[in-house]
């Protein structure tokens, strides 16, 4: 096709992603979508290869493989007006259960042509705890109801029958139909404008346009691999533990082979399956891989299945990467990032271009009250954030998502007025970056003063194991934590993974671990130091131990002559 | 003799417009701007219009200024030297910045970083005291804590401070006595209180806006203060001397100084306004406005005569949450550069020429083919107009250009120009039409209006790509935001956060929270110099289904100037609304009250809009070649000299319609008329004559 249709098209296709994504975060009823931004939409070609998406990155992987369950499974019954919803992780390739993905196919003059889908997190679908991902479960029957793939939707409407499952095994039974409704309706409206795009230019036009531009995806990851020299790499990190086995630590391990224009990546080495939900299925480990590959060599490369045919993954099952049925996998955003920073520490001597880790421990936590501001119960979600490691270019930024860096983090004003708490503390923490000649972001606390009763869910990782720095750069003192009642004689220390009772009165902290750091510390320029002391990042101890900065304590002035000294 | 003048300075030029209030008689000029002080370029402005019209410094009765003096304070990174207050404990909030939300590949880029802080951690001090949920007091003032960081914020030689504490909104007690307190230690230095800047619920926004409030006030104020006595030294004595504002009204300058965020993103929406205007002289009530500079084009949707609003702005980064035209930007323009993309595809802009070297065809050093060359190379645009002709420019260099990228993509120079423009005007349809989704209207509904240099040029081929019929190009579409100046009322916006479902909610409450949104407005209309005859006083309530994320304003019932609420009348005026709105409504659903909205309109001098003075002689200048798409070739194309049509001809297209400041393109099938006052107005449908 020539280089002007192609582009035009892309613009094209990427109007109906966006369009099906604004409709499906505008018109979806739970606010965990719209405030953490878990949800995406795409277009898959009609062999279920993803060609375009838009919204969350990671979620571009799993459609594959739902996609592919969804032809096999029905074929050709696949009818027009017809829509499939699909939660299952092990069939129907979801990364968990509460991600629930909506298929529509699309049909011009009979012929089956494309699937519109899209994917959006949703507040419950039944299961051991509210949300559905409790660190207690030990098979995947414990997270919740499963849809490997059936038909939510026909030319007649919603599937009644469906419709009812789904309300009588959620906790949040209008949020979660209400979603699936939004989502068919985005998918729908994604169908026509695809429809409408073979009219102006026909179908084979498009058809086309779809392998070229999974075809350009596929040539330009292979391009930017081919200007790297040839070799092998390797990258490890550890989990602290998978919620069960609290002193096994969980290896990851990648071994990546590059050859000419194609990568190999080998997760043989990884730890085998644990009892824990920290396991993660191929799609979730493929997205944390690939996604490190591609911010690496080139962020610009559109995400799509022809990434896939540059990339081979050796990745056997029953590794904690290649989780087996029935194991559970709920906590599977932690594991996958340990993979996106092992594959870039693989990446890092190859390409030339070392990252540092996001701060490691990322997760989220949930108060369930009994009685909230409207005398109703409900459930206080919260994601928590990380900051991403320092590079050869800049200190890494503060409070971002690691490997979709959006900033999910609701209002304390609004969860003041719903919820019968206080945020008594949301600040930076001294002295938790990795120390760099450019260091991580910071990590933070976030501390809530419970004022009624409430149930608490905890789900992070990495409070033993943090990050580690690159080139010389350090990894951050202190991992992740979650305590209560810091700086009482009540104070404790939380695991992880934990659902505890808690009583008014109550302090619960959460504080993340901060981004490692890049090169030799006592390379940073001084008066960049001198700026984190002034602005309370690093301390005048630090500022000497780590830097070999030396900063009079009353004036605030560097000692040129000290740190000259200390530097040597 | 009394004259209103418009100036609104761009990147580039300065542009003014100056309207006879008795005649109707308009007079247009550009300058050249001067970045480091934007008000030489304004004096250079009226300078010209006294010298080369028979208007005198102390004739200019109105003068109506678009400035961009805050922007480019904080794109320049050259703001004020300020402070942060904030509760003890809070400080994450400005460095997360809630919500933030990159796009593209900077959602995976490891490289990635957020947008600076405009005042450092090193600058921010905590207060003690806490303000409830409910408005009542937790913890009580640490007055102790204000004195201290007041003096210390002195003895750092700051200009302004920036006060933020949770739920300020709902009592700004703290806030109001931290004021006081710095005052009394560091008199004279400027305050910028969240719960004035922006009342409403969520603590970043606000914090952002109030920031942003302290970073550039003292920065306005000099600007203007420096403007004003050159203006005086020249005899221009007027006390209606008004600023643009974002939400597309003007302040008086002595009260534009204390909301001087309200500028931030004023350049684009006096277009708009003019738009407004337009579509009230021409019977047009949906128009979508498209703006198409060198290096960007902005979108905006006028339905029902009614602008878009937001409260969602940003520049540079930093969130403005003030009240606001909704404008769409992307970077089109006729500078953006082609080139081949590493994936072997034809790529168009972001990247601009910009003025310097600018498109090939300026002769300035260029070699990259820009949009211009383009539309130089396929004969819509001539060098010899560039500027009224008195700018030179080189075909020859254009072709050049397109040739050689050409080249590498296995296209002639036409077929390239050809894709260039096919890109281009994609972008800008795609753009438009993600405008038009998200409010749930079709673009068969509305009338396109085209401005700014490029607008016209690529008017017929976006209407086309959008099933458009009509297309308004006005009489000045190089400067229609000084022309915006000239056409709008005095506007203020005051917010109050107040939320309720509409079950709960006690209408004498929502009465007397008015009542004190109604106090603050009389005292501005009162510097002003407005009057009951002469402003008016719009009540809203911003609305929404719960668990939305945004909000619709519903007109509140008013009498003798005070508010009368009707639940029930407001419930069903609000599902009709999201229902007109979106296309869907959910009248099951209890809404929730989310703002208190009150809206002054203050009447000023507008510019009557009248016949245009028409030049004598023949419209047609010549003939020259444009290739068009339907033709499948170059084809013998009149031209027309804009200032030489009379209102009430019809004209068949394939026409090129040349100005000063612009060029309008009308494809064959097509035929364009001239309304009565100026406006030449393009039928797309293809009927014919008789």
């Amino acid at each position: 096709m020539d280089p002007i249709t192609l582009e035009v098209l892309g613009y094209r296709l990427g109007e109906v992603v966006h369009t099906m994504e604004h409709l499906l975060f505008h018109s979806g009823y739970s606010p965990i979508l719209r405030e953490s931004y878990d949800g995406s939409a795409t277009i898959l070609d009609r062999n279920g290869n993803v060609v375009v998406g838009s919204g969350a990155p990671y979620h571009l992987f799993p459609y594959y493989y739902t996609a592919q369950y969804i032809i096999e499974r029905f074929g050709g019954e696949i009818r027009p007006g017809d829509s499939y919803m699909a939660n299952d992780p092990y069939h129907s390739g979801n990364s968990h259960v509460p991600d629930v993905a909506i298929v529509t196919p699309v049909f011009y003059q009979d012929e089956l042509i494309a699937f519109c889908a899209c994917i959006a997190h949703k507040p419950d679908m039944g299961g051991m705890v509210p949300g559905s991902s409790g660190a207690g479960a030990r098979e995947i029957y414990h997270e919740g109801m499963l849809f490997p793939g059936v038909r939510i939707w026909t030319s007649e409407g919603i599937n009644r029958d469906v419709e009812s499952i789904l309300r009588q095994n959620s906790r949040t039974p209008d949020e979660v139909v209400g979603d699936v409704r939004a989502q068919v309706g985005c998918t729908q409206v994604g169908g026509q404008r695809l429809a409408g795009l073979c009219e102006e230019y026909s179908p084979a036009t498009i058809l086309q346009a779809f392998d070229e531009w999974i075809a350009i995806s596929e040539r330009r990851l292979g391009e930017e691999l081919s200007k790297i020299p040839d070799g092998i790499g390797v990258g490890t990190a550890y989990l602290d533990n998978d919620g069960v086995d609290l002193d096994q630590p969980v290896k990851i391990h990648v071994t990546l082979t590059k050859t000419g224009s194609r990568v190999r990546l080998d997760f043989s080495g990884s730890n085998p399956l644990v009892k824990g939900p920290v396991n993660i299925r191929p799609q979730s480990t493929e997205a944390g891989a690939t996604l490190a590959l591609i911010g690496l060599l080139d962020p610009q490369i559109p995400i799509n299945d022809g990434i896939r045919r540059a990339v081979e993954f050796v990745n056997p099952e029953g590794l904690v990467t290649h989780a087996r049925f029935p194991a559970p996998v709920n906590n599977y955003y932690p594991t996958m990032h340990l993979v996106n920073c092992c594959v870039q520490q693989a990446m890092a001597e190859l390409s030339g271009r070392a990252v540092a880790p996001a701060g490691l421990g990322i997760g989220g936590n949930t108060l369930g009250y009994t009685r909230t501001r409207s005398g109703q119960p409900g459930v206080q979600y919260e994601l928590q954030n990380t900051s991403l490691g320092g590079t050869a270019r800049n200190d890494g930024t503060f409070g971002a998502m690691a490997m979709n860096h959006v900033t999910p983090s609701t209002s304390l004003e609004i969860l003041e007025t719903e919820y019968p708490m206080r945020v008594t503390r949301f600040e930076p923490l001294m002295d938790s970056a990795g120390p760099g000649e450019y260091r991580g972001g910071l990590g933070y606390v976030r501390e809530y003063e419970l004022l009624g009763d409430a149930k608490l869910s905890i789900r992070m990782s990495q409070f033993r194991f943090g990050g580690w720095g690159v080139h010389g750069g350090k990894g951050p003192g202190r991992p992740a934590q979650a305590v209560l009642n810091e700086g009482s004689d009540a104070e404790e220390l939380l695991p992880p993974l934990q659902t505890r009772d808690l009583a008014a009165g109550t302090r619960f902290a959460v504080k993340t671990s901060g981004g490692g750091g890049y090169g030799d510390p006592l390379k940073r320029d001084p008066e960049s130091v001198l700026a984190d002391v002034l602005d309370g990042y690093v301390s005048l101890d630090r500022a000497a131990q780590d830097y070999g900065v030396i900063i009079d304590p009353e004036t605030l002035a560097i000692d040129a002559k000290g740190t000259a000294e200390a530097r040597r | 003799m009394s004259w209103l003048v418009g100036i609104d300075t761009g990147g580039t030029f300065t542009d003014l417009a100056a309207a006879d209030t008795a005649t109707g008689t308009i007079y247009t000029l550009k300058v050249p701007s001067v970045p480091e002080n934007p008000a030489l370029a304004v004096m250079a402005a009226l300078a010209q219009l006294v010298e080369e019209y028979p208007v005198d410094w102390s004739d200019i009765h109105f003068l109506a200024h678009g400035t961009t003096v805050a922007t480019n304070s904080i794109l320049e990174g050259k703001g004020a030297k300020s402070g942060l207050l904030l509760n003890h404990g809070l400080r994450a909030i400005y460095p997360m910045r809630a919500g933030n939300h990159p796009s593209g590949p900077d959602l995976i880029d490891p490289y990635y970083t957020k947008p600076p802080e405009l005042i450092r951690p090193a600058f921010t001090r905590e207060v003690r005291g806490r303000i409830g949920f409910d408005g009542g007091e937790v913890e009580p003032l640490n007055e102790d804590d204000v004195r201290k960081a007041a003096l210390e914020f002195k003895n750092e030689g700051m200009e302004s401070i920036a006060v933020c504490y949770l739920f300020s909104f709902a009592n700004p007690r703290h806030e109001e006595r931290t004021r006081e307190l710095i005052n009394e230690v560091f008199p004279n230095c400027r305050v910028s209180l969240s719960s004035e800047v922006l009342p409403v619920i969520r603590e970043y926004p606000r914090l952002s806006t109030t920031v942003l409030d302290a970073y550039v006030g003292p920065v306005v104020a000099r600007y203007f203060e420096d403007l004003s006595g050159r203006l005086e030294h020249e005899g221009v004595n007027t006390q209606r001397f008004y600023i643009m504002q974002s939400s597309g009204g003007l302040k008086r300058m002595a009260l534009a100084v204390r909301y001087p965020n309200e500028t931030l993103l004023s350049g684009p929406a006096a277009g708009v306004v003019f738009s407004q205007k337009l579509s009230e002289h021409s019977g047009c009530p949906n128009l979508l406005t498209f703006d198409m500079g060198g290096t960007s084009a902005d979108m905006s949707v006028v339905a029902g005569g009614v602008v878009d609003e937001t409260r969602e702005g940003s520049i540079a980064g930093q969130d403005l949450g003030t009240p606001m035209i909704q404008i769409r930007t992307i970077g089109s323009g006729g500078g953006s550069l082609a080139h081949m993309g590493k994936d072997g595809l034809l790529k168009v802009g972001p990247e601009s020429a910009g003025a310097v070297p600018g498109p090939a065809c300026y002769g300035r050093g260029g070699t990259e083919p820009t949009v211009t060359d383009a539309n130089v190379r396929l004969g819509y645009l001539s060098v010899d107009n560039f500027l009224g002709g008195r700018m030179a420019g080189n075909a020859g260099l254009a072709k050049v250009a397109l040739q050689k990228l050409g080249e590498d993509l296995g296209l002639d120079d036409v077929a390239l120009a050809r894709g260039i423009l096919k890109i281009v005007d994609t972008q800008m349809a795609v753009g438009l039409r993600m405008a038009l989704m998200e409010r749930g209207a079709d673009p068969r509904d509305f009338v396109l209006v085209a401005f700014g240099g490029s607008g016209p040029v690529h008017a017929v081929r976006l209407a086309r790509e959008l099933g458009i019929s009509r297309v308004l190009i006005p009489r000045f579409p190089g400067i229609a935001c000084s022309m915006g100046l000239l056409n709008t009322v005095v506007k203020y916006v005051y917010l109050q956060s107040f939320l309720a479902r509409f079950h709960e909610v006690d209408p004498r409450a929502i009465e007397r929270g008015f009542e004190d949104l109604r106090d603050k407005a009389l005292k501005d209309r009162e510097v002003e110099g407005l009057d009951d005859d002469s402003s008016e006083l719009l009540y809203q309530l911003d609305v929404r289904y719960p668990r939305q994320g945004y909000e619709l304003s519903v007109a509140v019932e008013h009498s003798k100037g005070r508010p009368v609420v009707s639940l029930d009348a407001l419930k069903e005026e609000f599902h009709r609304q999201h229902h007109s709105y979106y296309g869907i409504s959910a009248p099951d659903e209890e809404p929730e009250v989310v703002n208190l909205r009150l809206v002054l309109h203050g009447r000023i001098p507008q510019m009557t809009w009248s016949p245009p003075d028409v030049v004598e002689g023949a419209a047609l200048k010549s003939h020259r070649s444009a290739w068009f798409d339907s033709a499948g070739d170059f084809v013998s194309t009149p031209v027309y000299d804009r200032v030489r049509l009379a209102p009430g001809m019809r004209i068949d297209g394939p026409a090129i319609v040349e100005q000063t400041d612009s060029a309008t393109v009308v494809e064959p099938g097509m035929h364009f008329t001239i309304d009565p006052v100026g406006n030449l107005i393009i039928d797309l449908t293809g009927q014919q004559k008789g």
